[in-house]
């Protein structure tokens, strides 16, 4: 079962849109299910876009989501024999603690939590309890400092056990998207990560040889870090959870897989 | 009656052909061939049923003529000629005279001049209207390719005369025609209408010949032939001939030759009886005009791309250019990047044959001039003109004007200043508000958005800025519009410059586009009641939102790569969406986050030079407190304290904790006025959760005692709002988090916070020696220590209140539920140190499990506890401070 773990939008008043590369993966139909982990209610389009993904909408508090105490703060999805407890992530004192999280996994009584709120997608388990932080599927801007990114790429290495090979990975990836019938478009876009991963610089430079200079001083400008766009699927068969992490950097998404086994 | 005439026709064909086939009996055949021709005499059938027989008789003819050619040189033509003029009637005589003076005129040396003259004289004998017709029209398919033109000029005849020839004809045919029109009853006027419409293409073929001759140049097109056409359409006064005419003129004779004679046209328009639509004619005049352009455009690219093949497969041409070309391509294939420069120069080669060609264009003459000056007139001579008439005249000029004179927006602003004044003067009137003048008004309105610029080098589509920023009337216009119509161009911009996602980058765009988004920007209270009143259906409010989404959106798009910049760009901005009134709720946070972004663009800019720009960042935070207090006084407090929030966290970031502090006071000020409790709490946790993170700038980075003052103030203020909250699980969790605001487990001299965060599940002996040190080191080191030793007595005071606030609670499971947290908390603090002693722990779960036993209780409580007590165990394993736990 495919599970789609997104949040912190912040349409409109931080960002404009998805990224259109996003808009593309997140077609009706091929998802089961849809955790929302908030701040989003303010742009009623975007609401439907992502009601329209699957029946299954499951939409919990955002700090941002103003006047909308309808919606609860936290919820529990049970799929198979896990349990996934979804929150923004504002309900966590002090925030983005580990440790806090843990207490309210506990407390919840799931084996993944799902949260948010700090734009920055990541995912590691902590006590046999699997903890992802999809991250803001716009990469919107956030009033928090920004923690130094320098360990942003190795993230997933650090902190997950069960890393593989990239090559499994982006197999993993086609076998996902032939599931979801979107066989072409993923070897496309399963092409494009693949170079996007070796020729990665070269790429880049060329890029910059095709921009024009007013774009390439736009760059120069933008070195502000801004938080990148990112959501998760997670792949839920008995109690395993398979959880690919979609990024957006440099108008190319590109796949991270991790795989976590409750125990 | 028509299968009669049909029978006889073939029957005569019949015996024609077998005539013809033996040897000597032609005077036979021409009598049969007369025989079936007094077919053609009728008068009884429809303009439909005449041509079934004309058109077989057409056929056995065509037989004759080819026998007539295969055997001339037995039978003198120039004898037969006479002969067949003795036939007794005259339809079928002129028939047969015309069958053999056209074969006649394809032999050499024959007298072609005289033969056409004789012949287009002779037809004059016939009168009938549909009889007449059909005979020119014979006349005029049976010469199609014997008159002489440039490529058929014999001694003695010459172009002028098959001009002549069929100018002659044409007019007379169209004589018939019009005359067609006033014969017979006159209650089967629109039954004759239809018949003349059903003819009109045997009158129009003229002007087809006319075009297809060879060698007519503009000039002799313009002194000869088409005044003489133009004064047969004017003198003829027919409505229906008048129309078609014209357009088979604008249709069939070559652009050049339109531009050469538009005078002469536009004039001639003017002429025409009222009835005639002179939309009609004077649009598809300029579709055809502009539409030339294009033609022109395709024929140069296509010119270029063979060029450009050439230069592919290298042809061996050996002009100097081709062999300078080829030597280029070799360097190009040498390097790709020559050969991007190549391509930019070959566009830029475009760019200015484009501009040449516009030049040589205007110095011709100024063909948006002439239509302007014509539709002037037009609005003189012809009073009677509709406004929908006139407004599509308009927009077609706006298009005309644009293909020919892309960059000339002085043209566009005259006509929307022309369109601002007819409107004026058809104001109140039914029509003014008619759905076709409504529509041509929009698609005037909406020329700058659909004008997407040509001369983009990058794909990248833009409005064209340029054009709306030059058309100083065009907001006049706009206003003058009815609201439907106003909100729909402002829509259309909207999702054109979301589409094309435009930077707006200097101040004219800015309030360009503010101007032109209005309608949606303002607040229309009066509009809005009245739908109220009527049904003020869910669909349009939410199509309003989505409305309000969109401008917030576009507040992204405001960049210029100076911060400074940008933010007077965000200023202006707010100036107009501080007009929408209660609006600014769905605007005012992407205006806030806009500011927001430009201050950390400066600092991450300018980090060395903050103090600089802090007088700026000043004025940018008095700002935002201005947007805020707005938004408060339009009563949207929790937007407000949610912004303050964000906003405080950025004067934190870049510590200017002076305004940290005061954003903080507006925040509890406006705290205090939330009725909500559910927004109460989650208030309180958020502060509670960003002044955590303040700790570090106002406590280990100030070196200023008001600072640190003012933390306390804050956090002291915090709990007590916590304790204050209406009901007692919010309280107790409001208190135990709050707990975390005097206890800082972040090390910040050393920036291994990470490291802590990760390591401390297995690493949690090392994470507790460091702490351990941490607070000695505080112990023994000033100020930073001395803080941290009342830390651990409030972080117990804070347990301590909560579990009071808990034991408090009346439901009982509710009082356990958290008892249970407020162990979780304990045990959160253990692992980080020694701030909370293992006895307390134990103290803690021998109360819970007492209260288990006492009472019946849901099951949920005590799977928490029992999870609780697993983690504890499982704790047991890699901490052996743990051991010290009993249950």
């Amino acid at each position: 079962m495919l599970i789609l773990a997104i949040g912190d939008l912040h349409i409109p008043e931080r960002a404009i849109d998805l990224p259109l590369k996003f808009k593309k993966l997140l077609t009706p139909g091929k998802i089961q299910q849809v955790l929302c982990l908030g701040n989003v209610i303010s742009s009623i389009t975007t609401l439907e876009f992502l009601k329209k993904i699957s029946k299954d909408f499951q939409l919990v508090k955002g700090e941002y989501d103003i006047d909308n105490y309808n919606t609860g703060s936290s919820s529990v999805a049970n799929n198979d024999q896990l349990r996934i407890g979804v929150l923004n992530g504002f309900n966590i004192v002090p925030q983005n603690d580990p440790l806090s999280l843990l207490i309210q996994a506990r407390q919840m009584d799931c084996d993944i939590l799902l949260w948010g709120g700090t734009h920055r997608v990541e995912a590691y388990t902590l006590d046999g309890k699997f903890f992802i932080n999809p991250g803001s599927a716009t990469g919107a801007y956030l009033t928090r400092e920004i923690e130094d990114d320098d360990d942003y790429d190795d993230e997933d290495e650090d902190e997950n056990d069960n890393d593989e090979d990239d090559e499994i990975d982006e197999e993993r990836y086609k076998e996902t998207q032939k599931n979801s019938k979107d066989g072409k478009n993923s070897a496309i876009s399963n092409d494009k990560s693949k170079k996007d991963k070796t020729t990665f610089k070269e790429s880049d430079s060329n890029s910059d040889i095709d921009s024009d200079s007013s774009e390439s001083e736009f760059e120069d400008e933008d070195e502000l870090i801004e938080p990148i766009p990112s959501f998760c699927l997670l792949d839920v068969q008995g109690s395993v959870c398979t959880l690919y992490i979609y990024t957006y950097i440099d108008d190319e998404v590109k796949v991270d897989k991790v795989t976590y086994r409750k125990e | 009656m028509l299968n009669d005439s049909l029978t006889i026709i073939k029957q005569q064909t019949l015996l024609m052909k077998k005539c013809l086939d033996s040897k000597g009996k032609l005077m036979d055949a021409l009598k049969h061939a007369s025989t079936f021709l007094s077919e053609l005499r009728t008068s009884a059938l429809t303009p439909k049923h005449y041509y079934e027989l004309y058109i077989v008789i057409y056929d056995a003819l065509e037989y004759l003529s080819n026998y007539l050619k295969e055997n001339h040189p037995n039978n003198h033509l120039s004898d037969l000629y006479e002969l067949v003029q003795y036939a007794g009637n005259i339809v079928p005589r002129l028939y047969l005279m015309i069958t053999v003076g056209t074969v006649y005129m394809s032999i050499l040396n024959a007298p072609i001049k005289e033969i056409m003259k004789d012949m287009i004289e002779m037809c004059r004998g016939v009168q009938h209207p549909i009889r007449g017709l059909f005979l020119r029209y014979y006349l005029s398919q049976k010469t199609k390719d014997l008159l002489p033109d440039k490529s058929k000029v014999s001694e003695n005849t010459s172009l002028e005369d098959s001009t002549e020839f069929i100018i002659t004809n044409f007019i007379e045919m169209n004589k018939l025609w019009v005359r067609l029109q006033h014969q017979g009853h006159s209650r089967e006027r629109q039954k004759r209408t239809k018949e003349r419409q059903e003819l009109q293409i045997l009158v129009g073929s003229n002007l087809v010949r006319l075009s297809q001759l060879d060698g007519i140049d503009k000039f002799y097109y313009k002194n000869v032939i088409l005044p003489r056409i133009l004064e047969q359409i004017i003198q003829c006064r027919d409505l229906i001939a008048q129309e078609y005419l014209l357009d088979v003129v604008i249709q069939v004779f070559p652009d050049e030759f339109h531009l050469f004679t538009l005078d002469m046209l536009l004039k001639a328009t003017l002429n025409l009886i009222p009835q005639v639509s002179l939309k009609k004619i004077s649009i598809s005049l300029m579709d055809r005009l502009a539409n030339f352009i294009h033609r022109e455009d395709g024929k140069l690219k296509n010119k270029e791309s063979q060029k450009e093949n050439g230069n592919e497969t290298k042809t061996e041409i050996e002009t100097k250019t081709e062999i300078e070309t080829i030597t280029e391509n070799q360097n190009q294939n040498q390097n790709q990047k020559e050969k991007e420069k190549e391509k930019e120069e070959k566009i830029d080669n475009n760019q200015v044959d484009a501009t040449e060609k516009e030049k040589e264009k205007e110095n011709q003459f100024d063909l948006f001039q002439k239509f302007y000056s014509y539709i002037q007139k037009l609005d003189e001579l012809r009073p009677d003109l509709s406004i929908d008439d006139i407004t599509a005249l308009l927009e077609k000029l706006c298009k005309l004007s644009l293909t020919y004179y892309p960059k000339n927006y002085k043209n566009i602003d005259t006509l929307l200043l022309h369109t601002l004044k007819r409107l004026d003067e058809f104001k109140d009137t039914r029509e003014a508000s008619s759905p076709i003048t409504e529509q041509n008004l929009k698609n005037i309105l909406l020329i700058p958005v659909d004008f997407v610029s040509i001369f983009e080098v990058h794909e990248q589509k833009s409005i064209n800025l340029d054009l709306l920023l030059n058309l100083k009337n065009y907001t006049k216009l706009l206003e003058s519009q009815s609201p439907k119509v106003q909100s729909f161009i402002s829509q259309q911009f909207l999702d054109k410059i979301l589409d094309y996602k435009m930077q707006l980058q200097n101040e004219d765009i800015v309030n360009c586009i503010f101007n032109l988004l209005s309608s949606i920007v303002n607040s229309n209270l009066s509009r809005n009641k009245k739908s109220k009143k009527s049904s003020s259906t869910s669909n349009s409010l939410l199509f309003a939102l989505i409305n309000q989404e969109k401008v917030a959106k576009i507040l992204h798009l405001i960049y210029n790569k100076d911060p400074i910049e940008n933010s007077k760009l965000l200023l202006v901005a707010s100036k107009y969406l501080s007009k929408g009134g209660s609006k600014i709720k769905y605007t005012y946070s992407s205006l806030i986050f806009n500011f927001l972004k430009i201050i950390r663009r400066k600092i991450t800019k300018y980090e060395k030079r903050i103090n600089d720009y802090k007088r700026e960042i000043k004025n940018i935070f008095k700002g935002l407190t201005k947007y805020i207090n707005e938004l408060y006084s339009f009563g949207s407090l929790e937007l407000a304290l949610k912004l303050l929030i964000s906003v405080s966290n950025i004067s934190n970031e870049i510590m200017m904790n002076e305004f940290t502090n005061e954003f903080f006071i507006k925040i509890f000020s406006i705290y205090e006025e939330l009725i909500n409790s559910k927004q109460q709490y989650q208030i309180i946790t958020e502060l509670i959760s960003v002044l955590i993170l303040y700790y570090k700038n106002f406590y280990v980075e100030s070196k200023n005692d008001y600072d640190k003052e003012n933390y306390d103030n804050l956090i002291t203020k915090t709990v007590l709002y916590s304790v204050k909250l209406l009901k007692k699980p919010d309280q107790c969790r409001a208190v135990y988090f709050a707990s975390h605001l005097w206890f800082q487990p972040n090390d910040f001299s050393s920036k291994s916070s990470k490291e802590k965060e990760r390591g401390k599940e297995k690493e949690s002996d090392s994470v507790n020696t460091e702490n351990g040190e941490n607070t000695e080191n505080g112990a023994n080191v000033g100020s930073v220590g001395s803080a941290s030793i009342t830390n651990n007595k409030r972080v117990m005071e804070c347990l301590q209140k909560s579990l009071r606030i808990s034991d408090s609670c009346i439901e009982s499971s509710v009082s356990i539920e958290l008892f249970i947290e407020i162990l979780n908390q304990c045990i959160y603090y253990y692992i980080h140190g020694n701030l909370i002693s293992a006895k307390y722990i134990n103290d803690l779960i021998e109360l819970i499990k007492n209260n288990l036993e006492n009472v019946d209780i849901d099951e949920l409580p005590v799977n928490h506890f029992k999870r609780t007590l697993n983690y504890i165990s499982r704790q047991k394993l890699i901490d052996e401070r743990f051991e010290l736990i009993r249950y």
